[in-house]
């Protein structure tokens, strides 16, 4: 019984840890992701948008 | 390429909703320009407001018309409708709130590189970080620094789930930098 009863506590701390882990993934990506958008000058942003217009650019995109 | 084609309307609209209303605008006035008292200066000023006035004025000059001319400027008005529908639309994503001035930028872009003028549908998704997305001629680009940034975010991850080793450490602005060199290629 003790045994069958550790193997159990083990798979749902595991299982507890896997959602955890996924959860942190998920808020760190999500937090990261916002403050780099808002550390980003407008001038950054303006700078970065021109060069996602060149690389369509010279795909061809444009015509 | 005729007169029509090196206008460049960016002073008066920028985006598909300001090109609808400046045409909605036009009509007014040619609506106006038969009416007995007809003032251009004063139809100009009441329709497209006092800086637009004088641009427009401009243009009229620009393109040699006879403002005395009711005809003339009646046929104008309509070429300038014309053009103005004519011209294509670029639906493009943004990671930031653009203010005017940014929508300015992108619009000289085209101007300048393109030699044309594209109409702005602008949205917002701050998803993707930096950089834009663009639907044009049915197809969805995106350019944003969006999945290079999960990718560099997923190995910083996967280091920090790592044993710690103090070799392995990485330092917090390098990474940073390395985020705005994405978009720089």
């Amino acid at each position: 019984m003790l045994p069958e009863l550790e193997r159990e506590l083990e798979e749902y701390k595991q299982a507890r840890l896997k959602q955890i882990e996924q959860t942190v993934t998920r808020v760190v990506e999500e937090v990261s992701q916002e403050v780099l958008n808002k550390s980003l000058s407008v001038s950054d942003h303006e700078n970065l948008v021109i060069q996602s217009l060149e690389k369509a650019k010279k795909e061809g995109i444009f015509g | 390429m005729d007169s029509m084609d090196q206008i460049d309307f960016s002073e008066f609209f920028k985006t598909q909703v300001e090109a609808k209303d400046f045409s909605s605008r036009l009509s007014t006035i040619s609506e106006m320009i038969f009416q007995a008292d007809f003032d251009i200066n004063r139809v100009l000023t009441d329709t497209l407001g006092l800086k637009k006035k004088e641009k427009f004025l401009a243009l009229l000059r620009d393109n040699s018309i006879n403002t005395e001319s009711k005809e003339s400027l009646k046929d104008f008005l309509k070429q300038l409708q014309d053009k103005v529908s004519s011209i294509p639309v670029l639906s493009v994503v943004l990671a930031f709130d653009a203010r005017e001035e940014s929508l300015q930028v992108i619009t000289q872009w085209f101007f300048i590189n393109m030699k044309k003028q594209m109409l702005l549908d602008v949205k917002i998704d701050k998803k993707l970080v930096a950089g834009a997305a663009i639907y044009y001629s049915g197809k969805y680009l995106d350019y944003s620094i969006k999945s290079k940034f999960e990718e560099v975010l997923k190995k910083v991850l996967e280091t920090k789930n790592e044993p710690i080793n103090e070799e392995k450490v990485v330092p917090a602005a390098p990474v940073q930098a390395e985020f705005l060199a994405l978009g720089r290629h």
